[in-house]
């Protein structure tokens, strides 16, 4: 008895913290219980006026229809209710103001973000498991089979698993409270959306008799993508958790190569022509995404990041495109859009031209853009707003390109503003006219010229931030040992 | 134990220098005030002092361990008191401190004995089943002290533990502080309230626009600064006479005749005092009341301050 007593002590003591404490407030506190009552009483009332409604007997997929049913309620607790829950804890705890609980523990903020998780899907499953007598009941009815009922829970606690980690990592951006509550509202929206998309999808699959498992390379490439989503979500979140003086960007970008490489090369390899595409699109998004952040980061390292940077050269070389910091960051997001887009009109014979040459078009202009805004912040802008806002930068000027082509195009011609075929000109550096194929070519070439003149003007930066890649020299040595309290003067 | 505060500057991208070169240090069992207008730049070394800020350059070390270069060994060093008290919904004292002494890696038995004795000393233990958003200011306080505590840190820092705190509660608090100083902790506290600082602090760091403006024991600072000491005299019979006499004194100064007594500044020596009384009965001025009033830590700031913020 001892013996077990001491394993469930050594097993307490090995639990995550923040699991042990999000569990403990859940229990405590009234939501998570009113919620379960609520939701038991809503599946219960469910399967009565199924049950109870007329033609029940003739229809041939009873069973089936309310597993629909079930799996739909259980997916709105696991994609909206919990992770809203638990996101609006962390928000709370993440605030700025509030130096207790993500700060001033030695919690590695791997820990504090996985154990959010983690609780958040316990509670998930705590709902699961209050679905799981009624789901059990649709067995014994008609039209179901443990395939459809299996496929249909581990796809819901998939989406589940990414809407929590999509809500608990809007959580932890650091912006005002205002911004926040905005933010909240946008996650919200985001998240119901997800949920009808499921159920959507999920019932015309059941509706079809067919689940994902039917579909091996569908089942492979959604579990793919839903995996590559919720851990690079958890690795921003426990980027944005670290001090921003912390090395932050390397685990997440390491994420990102590893599996951009992996990915790639099993569409490669497997010369799955739809695969190439997904691959394309994600790793174009994923990078483009990257690079706005890059461009954001701070142009020094700190202390804290320069202990770490080998002292070898090769090991510099090595590790350089990973650290944090901008230089670097921008060079690893360029390295890996120019080896994505070759791989891609390259690699695969059967990749549509057009789509390859909008995809060229898009990543020319995220450059431009971004390369565009951090010269402006540096030559203009670096004292009025913060290095953390270059993207935000990007942004506006994407914005005045785009808006402003439609302005001058209503000025000039205000019979015909709209066909872009005509007024192409007014669209220039505008992405989103890409898909004109009149005026794409130009547009590419417009844009290449850009991206030039821009790489020519930002390559002193480039070079000069390998160049000041060095691990930190030796501390200035304590002063001499004063005598007590310190004889220090005014300045 | 020591904690040195070697050229400490933060300087922000806006332009800002919320530190510009702190130099200072202090030993166990001592308690330090750290004080200074607002916007002087206290909660940005407090923070860099926790490791939850990076300092532009400079370093503080404590008992030797660099918190830019040794964070993590750092922060289990520092026993961090924020001004913001915890406000957790749906949690008790006790599973709140049961939580931080699980991040902080206490483990078994020991956690359960370490959190037993944290509650017993800061005074919680009759409220730990109580959740935390219903405590009041003064137990959040407490709270707040006894998780910083869970570690057993050698240096505890505290940024403003006082404010907002009723007079029954700052006592307690200040209680708490000097048995902490005398069990060996150094202790780093900021506040406003500048009397209780002088009744608590053997030291004191001022700071004013980033900027040191005096540190070190604070009854050395007050002497040094004290180069004038303001004496006060009631004499027997007509003041006017004591105050023409001390008219004639060459180095007394800033006269003033205040109801039946006289005030002067005389350099705050107190063999010059002693002279100055001789000279007076000597004078046939008889005397029957005598006082000095020395600077205190308020004048002390006042008087190095100017109420600069950035």
């Amino acid at each position: 008895m001892s013996g077990f007593l001491e394993m469930v002590g050594r097993l307490d003591d090995r639990v995550n913290p923040i699991v042990v404490k999000e569990l403990r407030q859940a229990m405590r506190g009234r939501m998570i219980p009113i919620m379960l009552i609520i939701y038991e009483a809503v599946l219960l009332l469910c399967m009565s006026l199924y049950l109870g409604s007329e033609g029940i007997a003739a229809n041939p997929r009873v069973g089936l229809d309310l597993l629909i049913v079930f799996n739909s309620i259980f997916l709105f607790a696991g994609i909206v209710l919990v992770p809203i829950s638990m996101a609006v804890r962390l928000g709370f705890e993440r605030n700025q103001d509030n130096t207790d609980l993500l700060f001033i523990t030695t919690l590695p903020s791997h820990r504090i973000a996985g154990g959010k998780l983690l609780a958040g899907m316990i509670l998930t499953v705590l709902f699961l498991f209050a679905t799981l007598p009624f789901m059990t009941t649709t067995y014994m009815l008609r039209g179901v089979d443990f395939k459809m009922v299996f496929s249909m829970v581990g796809t819901s606690l998939m989406m589940c698993m990414v809407s929590l980690q999509f809500a608990l990592f809007v959580a932890v951006l650091p912006v005002s409270r205002a911004f926040k509550t905005t933010l909240g509202l946008g996650t919200l929206s985001i998240l119901v959306t997800i949920f009808i998309s499921t159920i959507t999808i999920m019932g015309n699959m059941a509706s079809r008799g067919t689940t994902i498992l039917d579909q091996l390379e569908e089942a492979i490439g959604f579990t793919v993508i839903v995996v590559f989503l919720t851990v690079i979500l958890y690795q921003m979140a426990v980027a944005l958790i670290k001090p921003h003086s912390a090395n932050r960007a390397k685990p997440l970008r390491q994420w990102i190569t590893v599996m951009w490489f992996f990915s790639g090369a099993a569409v490669v390899l497997t010369g799955y022509s739809n695969g190439i595409q997904v691959w394309t699109v994600f790793s174009l998004i994923t990078l483009i995404i990257a690079l706005f952040v890059a461009v954001s980061e701070r142009e020094e390292w700190g202390p804290r990041v320069r202990r770490k940077i080998p002292g070898s050269p090769l090991g510099r070389s090595m590790v350089y495109l990973f650290y944090s910091g901008a230089p670097n960051g921008v060079l690893w997001c360029l390295s890996l859009l120019t080896v994505t887009l070759i791989i891609a009109a390259n690699v695969h014979s059967k990749f549509n031209n057009e789509d390859l040459q909008i995809f060229v078009g898009f990543a020319l202009h995220a450059v431009g853009y971004t390369f565009a805004a951090h010269i402006l912040h540096h030559t203009f802008l670096a004292k009025r707003v913060s290095k953390n806002h270059v993207w935000l930068i990007a942004l506006i000027l994407l914005a005045v390109m785009v808006i402003g082509g439609w302005v001058l195009a209503f000025l000039i011609n205000p019979n015909d503003f709209t066909s872009i075929s005509r007024n192409g000109i007014y669209h220039l550096f505008n992405p989103f006219a890409l898909p004109n194929d009149t005026w794409r070519f130009f547009y590419l070439a417009c844009a290449a010229a850009w991206v030039l003149i821009m790489l020519a003007m930002r390559v002193r930066w480039l070079i000069d931030g390998r160049r000041r890649f060095l691990p930190l020299g030796p501390m200035i040595p304590p002063q001499p040992e004063p005598a007590p309290a310190t004889e220090t003067e005014a300045s | 134990m020591r904690v040195q505060v070697i050229d400490l500057k933060r300087f922000f991208t806006n332009g800002v220098r919320a530190v510009d070169g702190l130099n200072f240090s202090f030993h166990e069992g001592q308690v330090f005030g750290f004080v200074g207008p607002n916007g002087a730049g206290k909660t940005t070394t407090m923070r860099i002092m926790a490791t939850l800020d990076e300092p532009t350059s400079g370093d503080v070390r404590i008992d030797g361990v660099s918190v830019v270069e040794q964070p993590e060994e750092a922060r289990r060093r520092v026993g961090y008191v924020p001004d913001t008290l915890p406000a957790h919904r749906d949690i008790t004292i006790h599973e709140y401190l049961d939580f931080f002494a699980r991040a902080n890696e206490i483990r078994g038995t020991q956690r359960r004995t370490v959190v037993q004795s944290v509650e017993d000393f800061t005074g919680v233990t009759p409220l730990r089943g109580k959740e935390l958003v219903h405590l009041s200011k003064g137990m959040k306080q407490r709270v707040s002290l006894a998780r910083a505590l869970l570690h057993d840190p050698d240096l505890l820092i505290m940024d403003e533990p006082a404010a907002g705190l009723d007079p029954n509660a700052r006592i307690e608090l200040r209680e708490l502080i000097r048995s902490l100083a005398e069990a060996g902790k150094s202790i780093f506290i900021s506040s406003h309230i500048l009397d209780e600082l002088s009744e608590l602090c053997d030291g004191v760091v001022i700071i004013e626009q980033g900027r040191l403006q005096r540190a070190g024991h604070l009854k050395e600072i007050l002497v040094r600064e004290d180069a004038l000491r303001t004496m006060r005299i009631k004499p027997l019979g007509d003041p006017d006479q004591l105050y023409r006499a001390l008219l004639e004194v060459p180095y007394a100064s800033e006269h003033q005749l205040l109801e039946g007594e006289v005030f002067c500044a005389v350099p705050a020596d107190d063999k010059t005092c002693s002279d100055l009384l001789s000279h007076l009965i000597g004078q046939g001025i008889a005397i029957v009341e005598y006082g000095q009033e020395q600077a205190d830590l308020e004048d002390l700031f006042m008087k190095v301050t100017r109420g600069k913020v950035q």
